[in-house]
């Protein structure tokens, strides 16, 4: 046995004793060393007198605000994995699609053949009768068409049309949306499968807002973004939307918490909200392709990126959020509500408008 | 949007029996109901992002305590902090359980910091002190000369600390201000027990080394 080895084994001894990490056996072992070593004794009162002033050095503590950084730094971080998540799940769809594509031609065929025999024999005559067509909504998120298109009028506020018809399957997707303050439960396709309000209420033409930045308030606000079912077909309608520089992001949320997000977005001082009115009142409806609009649905109208311009008296400034949900909405802030977003992403509008330049001096509505 | 958990959390604390007899707190806003890591943890990985907010009050000054010791900087050690609880938030649904939160999340900490000091090997002024490097510290003592002799005390420590290698200072933070034993330590650390005693020794020798020398310098 070396007596550097003893020496090392002595030393893990002695601060093991010292931290109060030995058995009582190995520990009386070593206070017997301790008796006929002084120097060792002497070692380790040193090492209690340093450890007791490091204990007593002055604490350092983070200001009130700390948790409330980490909480938005979270949420942005979050919100950016989920849109990356979103953009991998769509290439990969993509890529599946690819794969399968002869499986699916072929199937295809079988069952376009079988539908044409069901809808000719049953199905045809009654949706003559019920014009299905027009109950059937187009709903936006983040620049994705849900649905089929409808005609102009079709999602008015307190239409007729039957609630399970209009009702399109949502989610969220932005992951770091937080659970429903109500339930405490998550916010996900699972959780929520349903709309349980009217349609599209209210058309918000938003500017000089990273759209980004706009889904974190809308996060942090616990207000839902409402994302496509998956349907393939809907993703025709992703690019053209983002090229000609709107993005559309259709919300659901009670009275209380848009009031606060509008006003969040109001009070910054670049970022412009106005009321949008659609052309033709079409608050809810689509927002498509011209040879989508003609080849699928003769009757829907389509907006081109020329009419989401706010024009001048057409739109009006939301200079005070309270006043003006109290002449569109009930007094009742627990309401599910249902609005849609169209943000101005065009790199020529963010430099264009100086925002103080367009706020009118009282514009309340 | 402002948070305000930690004053929250602290005024509930305070009231929190009278409250609670009176009825007027929801489960969510009860202290008592949080006093499990384990509870917020799965609170939050149910989607209640807001009952993060308590397990950051819960470790914030402590885990910036020690950051701001091993890296010499409060600034830095914010931003460590900051970046620590992000990642833990993240991977939360990775942490098993099998040790305190406190010491996964301190991992997290160390390995970000560490990864700090390797960029900066420079020495960085800790915020606060004096051009010497010395700090103000608070009234401490009962009679003058008592609080004088531990000032003096707490200022050689605090150069001597400064002076050791990072490793030799993050070990001696976890274990003389942290007081974590020694599994927690080398789970931080990522190392075997017996590496921890023997590091542990050579950085408490060198530390008496260190104030000794400061010591002679002073009376010199």
């Amino acid at each position: 046995m070396s007596e550097s080895w003893e020496n090392e084994q002595r030393e893990h001894a002695l601060t093991a004793y010292f931290d109060n990490e030995l058995g009582p056996e190995e520990r009386t072992h070593v206070e017997q060393l301790l008796e006929n070593n002084p120097d060792e004794a002497e070692l380790l009162r040193r090492w209690a007198e340093n450890r007791d002033t490091i204990r007593e050095l002055p604490r350092y503590s983070l200001d009130g605000g700390f948790a409330g950084r980490v909480m938005a730094a979270i949420e942005k971080s979050s919100h950016q994995h989920a849109s990356n998540e979103q953009v991998v799940t769509v290439t990969n769809r993509a890529g599946l699609d690819s794969e399968t594509n002869t499986w699916r031609i072929g199937l295809a065929v079988i069952a376009a053949l079988a539908a044409m025999l069901m809808l000719t024999l049953f199905v045809f005559p009654a949706m003559h009768e019920s014009n299905l067509a027009e109950h059937q909504p187009v709903i936006s998120g983040t620049g994705e068409v849900l649905g089929p298109e409808v005609s102009p009028g079709s999602m008015a506020p307190n239409n007729d049309v039957p609630s399970a018809k209009r009702q399109p399957v949502i989610g969220s997707l932005n992951r770091s949306l937080p659970g429903d303050k109500n339930t405490g439960r998550p916010v996900d396709p699972l959780a929520w499968n349903s709309i349980t309000g009217p349609s599209v209420e209210q058309v918000l033409w938003i500017e000089n807002k990273p759209l980004a930045e706009l889904e974190a308030i809308l996060a942090s606000h616990s207000i839902r973004l409402v994302v496509p079912d998956g349907d393939a077909q809907d993703q025709v309608h992703l690019v053209p939307q983002s090229t000609a520089g709107v993005e559309a992001l259709y919300v659901v949320s009670t009275v209380a918490r848009m009031k606060r997000a509008i006003s969040e977005m109001s009070s910054e001082s670049d970022c412009l909200v106005k009321v949008f009115p659609l052309p033709g009142g079409l608050a809810g409806s689509a927002i498509m392709l011209p040879e989508k609009a003609g080849r699928e649905n003769g009757a829907a109208q389509q907006i081109k990126p020329l009419d989401l311009t706010p024009k001048g008296e057409d739109s009006t400034e939301i200079a005070n959020v309270d006043k003006w949900f109290g002449l569109v909405a009930d007094d009742d802030e627990s309401r599910i509500i249902e609005f849609l977003l169209l943000i101005n992403t065009s790199q020529e509008a963010a430099t264009r408008v100086p925002a103080d330049s367009l706020k009118p001096a009282s514009s309340d509505r | 949007m402002s948070w305000h958990f930690c004053e929250i959390f602290a005024e509930l604390r305070e009231f929190s029996g009278e409250l609670i007899r009176n009825g007027d707190v929801k489960t969510m806003n009860n202290p008592t109901a949080f006093q499990d890591d384990q509870d917020l943890i799965r609170r939050t990985l149910d989607g209640d992002n807001e009952t993060f907010g308590h397990l950051i009050c819960k470790y914030q000054d402590r885990l910036y305590n020690g950051m701001v010791q091993i890296l010499r900087s409060e600034a830095e050690a914010e931003d460590v902090v900051q970046d620590a609880f992000v990642l833990a938030f993240t991977k939360l649904s990775s942490f098993k359980g099998n040790s305190a939160f406190f010491t996964w999340l301190y991992r997290i900490a160390y390995n970000v910091a560490i990864t700090r000091l390797r960029r900066r090997r420079a020495t960085v002024p800790l915020d606060g002190a004096d051009e010497n490097g010395r700090l103000d510290f608070p009234d401490c003592g009962p009679s003058p000369d008592d609080r004088i002799q531990k000032q003096e005390q707490s200022v050689q420590v605090t150069e001597a600390l400064t002076r050791l290698s990072d490793e030799h200072r993050a070990i001696l933070i976890l274990r003389e201000m942290e007081e974590l034993d020694y599994d927690a330590i080398s789970e931080i650390l990522d190392m075997p027990i017996g590496t921890v005693r023997s590091r542990l020794h050579r950085a408490r020798t060198r530390l008496r080394e260190h104030l000794e020398a400061i010591m002679n310098m002073n009376n010199s």
